[in-house]
């Protein structure tokens, strides 16, 4: 038992400062130590789709861990012992921590300005990946960015998805390049002599003034004949993407299997809020970077093209958000039922006529939107893996954005028509309280835990019941109730039963002396005939030596 | 004296409730966010190379199909970073921008997997660049191996039509080739056996001349003289009997014969979409007179009828297809009727000529006349974007008779089974079914819908 502790202490002080260092095990490598060791990684679209739709498919039931998962879900293994996340290269803590102010919230990941749009913009390459088109070009300081546009029947829908979403996204806490909203005149651009694309038959062609001319003749023009833009800063030191199963082996300071981290978890409930339903490994980007002289993976999100009512060339399909690409289990669902009712995402569309009501915003409204239920378009085991407690965590970062930071962000996609920013921030706003409210159903919400010592072995906790408050529930119809066991240092363990009361605080007196470990159970129960919440949130008081106070050691908002 | 004391008192009993006050509710703080990992083991060296070989052996099956995957993955990319798709859709569209459209060939069959082979109809005037608007004609050819591999189904077509835009009236011809190296043929009339199987060889040249009338959008009228010349030989197929060593005697038309005929057709389309209709229906009518020219003493009236309709449930994604045809050939002046012009049914398309009675065989039953219900009810149940799924459950029910007075209800043939159609903007890229019946299961797959 002994040894079992020694051993779990020496590796937590070794974790502890490899995660300080950015590095494993302390090592620190230099970026070209890390260049020679990763070996970049590939993938496509098609490729996700075939692994994730057909051959992940098939062989899930002859892969036993994925089954167990089935049956019984495991924590992520990338949370401290307060619950949280900690800061790694995957996920920098930001709103979750401190509500970002308006202006670092409009800042997002930007350095700059973006493309000055007097020019000269020198294109490089037309690009064809993916399903909106762009390209990518070099402005007057020699910053590369890929420009992508609008489809023409839908001004402002992508490129607002994009502004809007890397800011959201940027404020939960994942590293996002810098993406600039930009209007210009199309005169800023000059042709690279080697710039090439691929045509629409797929064949490599010269990019070219008539090139460049029919090229812009897909893309809306404003007033002026100003077109607009999202523009992304072109991220260098590229060596691949993050896989959502497994860990890159490559990298020594991926140790963690990617579904077992809730940062990756919680993308689904992220996605969900902000209809994200492109997440997937290709819009992802694996760079190194180089802080204090050691060179570390950084995992990057991209492409926000495709979030909200936008599908980036069109505006989302009906039923995206509800099925996957192609989803088996929907489908074998539904073809016993003979469709005696129709599925919901039918109903919605139907009763729309079947229209798309605001070009600027594409497809998207909270009608019978079910956070628990949202589906990306490929389908991944690292959201199938989310427990409540990641959802939980997740839903109130999401919480924690006011009206009007929301509006603030939907402001900065600069809609023409104010009517349209209203409508996404009444949408936005409402599937936020939608998320908070299911999410917090699934666990105990307390939040912000604060132990207090009123001396004479008595204790108090504080705490933050989130359903109270954003508004959730009602104050004076929430009832509490704790429990308690108490371990001796002889390793005896005595219990109290449970204890009920009503304001978000309560205290307690620790029997002896020898006590070295007291958990408590804490429940919330909202409304007279409500249920008593589940699981219980468990909180874990601990003291190192006899004389020294409690403190809390351990939060867990349970699976 | 006493004051100093009560005063030193007051300020002793002020610091006391001071740092009661003070001390009482010492918060324990803490970081939420600090890097102490709740399961530290979880980054064990040790411990992950523990993980990664539990993780392999519950993963022990799925590791044959490891190389598959990947293989297969690689591929999937390699197609996308070589824009294939674009490709592969710039050399259809150029191709049918010439007027060349490519076209699978799948012999009739009985079972699921069949052998598929190539074709391509060429329309003339456009890969000639024939300005005139009023003139279409068509090349059509193709070929495929027939089950077993054991010979082949060719066909090649030419047809011409001349129509004024303005004009309601047109004039067709068409000559057609065919040939196929094994058709069922289980005898004629309603009580034959599935023992009787045998197969023949047919080869017909098929030539037409016919002038048309379009009432309106959705109305035609159809006149036409035909002159059919047909050759049949024993069919090429392992271990099954071949037609002219199984039924030496009483098939009329077993050795051929050259016929001329006088069809008249109406036609009355009034579908919502020809590949996936969903409301409005379908009806022809068709009577036809036909005559022998080589002295084999064939005559005999063709009066069939079909009419299909499709009502949508409440929903055009629920649909309730129905159809029903009847056939009646009618022997004149003491003349027959050849075998391979008599109703057929059995099977799962009836471009292949077989009414649909999709638990039997192709062919499976000929005979003067012939009526046959086809029910299916279509639900979708896949949706994304351009591409659609629709389950179908399926009935047939159907009877071959010499005269419409052996008819009986006694006699009537089942098929209920399930299908599948999946589709891309509305066009079938796969029809699945499988039907059950007297006769038992039968698979197939198409590439067009039933009706």
């Amino acid at each position: 038992m002994k040894r079992n502790s020694k051993s779990i202490l020496i590796i937590s002080c070794v974790v502890v400062i490899s995660c300080l260092t950015g590095s494993a095990a302390g090592f620190a490598m230099t970026v070209e130590e890390l260049e020679h060791r990763i070996k970049n990684n590939n993938t496509s679209f098609y490729h996700e789709f075939f692994d994730t739709i057909v051959y992940k498919q098939f062989v899930k039931i002859l892969q036993f861990d994925r089954l167990a998962q089935e049956i019984k879900k495991s924590p992520a293994l990338d949370i401290n012992s307060f619950d949280e996340v900690p800061d790694s290269t995957f996920f920098v803590n930001r709103q979750g921590k401190q509500p970002l102010s308006t202006t670092e919230l409009l800042q997002g990941p930007a350095k700059g300005t973006g493309p000055d749009p007097s020019g000269p913009w020198r294109i490089i390459k037309g690009k064809m990946e993916g399903v909106s088109v762009g390209v990518f070009i070099q402005d007057s300081k020699g910053d590369r960015y890929l420009l992508k546009f609008d489809p023409k029947e839908y001004p402002e829908m992508a490129t607002s998805a994009e502004i809007i979403s890397h800011k959201f996204f940027y404020a939960f806490g994942y590293h996002v390049p810098e993406y600039y909203l930009v209007q210009f005149k199309p005169d800023v651009f000059e042709i690279d002599p080697a710039a090439t694309y691929y045509n629409d038959d797929g064949f490599k062609k010269q990019f070219d003034q008539e090139a460049l001319k029919s090229f812009l003749e897909k893309i809306p023009k404003f007033k002026g004949g100003v077109i607009r833009t999202s523009a992304t800063k072109i991220l260098r030191n590229v060596e691949g993407y993050t896989p959502f199963e497994g860990r890159r082996k490559d990298d020594p300071d991926d140790l963690i299997p990617h579904e077992f981290r809730r940062s990756l978890r919680g993308l689904r409930v992220f996605g969900a809020w902000l209809n994200h339903y492109d997440l997937r490994e290709g819009n992802t980007l694996d760079i190194i970077e180089e802080e204090n002289g050691a060179a570390f993976l950084k995992h990057y999100l991209i492409d926000f093209g495709s979030t909200l009512g936008s599908a980036a060339s069109h505006p989302k399909v009906p039923v995206a958000g509800y099925e996957h690409i192609i989803d088996w289990y929907e489908v074998s669902k539904a073809t016993p039922t003979l469709k005696v009712v129709e599925k919901q995402w039918e109903q919605k569309w139907d009763k729309q006529k079947r229209q798309i009501s605001f070009p600027a915003i594409g497809y998207f409204d909270n009608s019978r939107f079910d956070p628990g239920t949202w589906k990306t378009q490929l389908p991944y085991e690292v959201f199938n893996r989310l427990t409540a407690s990641d959802a939980f965590w997740a839903a109130k970062i999401i919480m924690s954005f006011s009206d009007e930071n929301i509006r603030a962000v939907i402001d900065s996609a600069k809609f023409s028509d104010s009517e349209d920013a209203k409508i996404m921030s009444s949408i936005l706003t409402a599937r936020r309280s939608i998320i908070g409210r299911y999410w917090f159903s699934r666990v105990t919400p307390l939040d912000r835990i604060q132990l207090s010592e009123l001396g004479d072995q008595n204790d108090h906790i504080q705490f933050e019941d989130l359903n109270i408050k954003y508004g959730f529930a009602a104050a004076k119809d929430t009832t509490y109730r704790f429990k308690l066991e108490f371990l001796g240092q002889n390793g005896k363990t005595t219990h109290i039963s449970h204890q009920e009361f009503n304001s978000p605080s309560f205290s307690f007196t620790i029997p002896s002396q020898d006590i070295v470990r007291v958990t408590i159970w804490t429940q919330a129960r909202y409304g007279k005939d409500g249920a008593w919440s589940q699981p219980p949130l468990k909180i874990v008081l601990g003291k190192s030596q006899n004389d020294v106070p409690f403190s809390i050691v351990e939060i867990d908002h349970g699976l | 004296m006493k004051k100093p004391l009560y005063k030193g008192l007051l300020f002793l009993a002020l610091i006391v409730f001071s740092a009661s006050t003070v001390f009482a509710q010492k918060e324990t703080d803490y970081d939420p966010y600090a890097p102490i990992l709740k399961y530290p083991r979880a980054q064990d060296p040790a411990q992950i190379e523990k993980r990664d070989r539990e993780i392999f052996i519950a993963r022990l099956l799925e590791q044959p199909f490891r190389p598959i995957g990947y293989a297969l993955g690689e591929t999937a990319e390699w197609a996308e970073r070589t824009h294939l798709e674009n490709k592969l859709t710039w050399a259809y569209t150029e191709l049918t921008s010439h007027g060349i459209y490519p076209q699978l060939r799948r012999p009739p069959s009985d079972s699921f997997l069949v052998p598929t082979g190539l074709g391509a109809r060429v329309q003339i005037e456009k890969l000639l660049n024939i300005e005139e608007s009023f003139v279409t004609a068509n090349a059509t050819g193709g070929w495929a191996p027939n089950i077993n591999y054991a010979g082949t189904t060719v066909d090649l077509e030419g047809d011409y039509k001349i129509q004024s835009s303005s004009r309601p009236y047109y004039h067709n011809g068409s000559a057609r080739y065919w040939r196929s190296s094994a058709e069922n043929f289980y005898g004629i009339g309603q009580n034959t056996s599935r023992g009787e199987r045998s197969s023949y060889q047919p080869e017909e040249v098929w030539l037409e001349g016919g002038i048309g009338y379009d009432l309106n959008e959705s109305n035609e009228l159809h006149g036409a003289v035909v002159y059919q010349r047909m050759n049949i030989g024993n069919g090429n197929r392992e271990r099954i009997g071949k037609i002219k060593e199984h039924f030496p005697v009483g098939i009329p038309g077993i050795d051929g014969g050259d016929l001329i005929g006088l069809v008249n057709k109406w036609i009355h389309d009034g579908r919502d979409h020809k590949t996936d209709p969903r409301k409005g229906g379908i009806q022809t009518l068709e009577f036809s007179y036909f005559h022998d020219t080589d002295g084999k003493d064939f005559q005999y009236l063709k009066m069939a009828g079909s009419v299909a309709h499709f009502f949508p449930i409440l929903s055009d994604r629920r649909v309730l297809a129905l159809r029903i045809r009847v056939e009646k050939n009618q022997e004149l002046g003491g003349g027959e009727i050849p075998f391979y012009n008599l109703a057929r049914l059995g099977g799962s398309s009836i471009r292949d000529g077989s009414e649909l009675l999709r638990s039997y065989a192709f062919n499976r039953y000929f005979d003067e006349g012939l009526i046959v219900a086809n029910a299916e009810y279509r639900y979708n149940i896949y949706e994304y974007g351009n591409f659609a799924g629709d389950a179908v459950a399926l009935f047939d029910v159907g009877e071959v008779f010499e005269e419409i007075h052996d008819f009986g209800f006694d006699e009537l043939k089942f098929s209920y089974g399930s299908g599948l159609n999946l589709k891309y903007k509305r066009h079938t890229i796969l029809f699945f079914s499988l039907a059950r019946g007297n006769e038992g299961w039968a698979a197939r797959v198409h590439t067009h819908a039933s009706f």
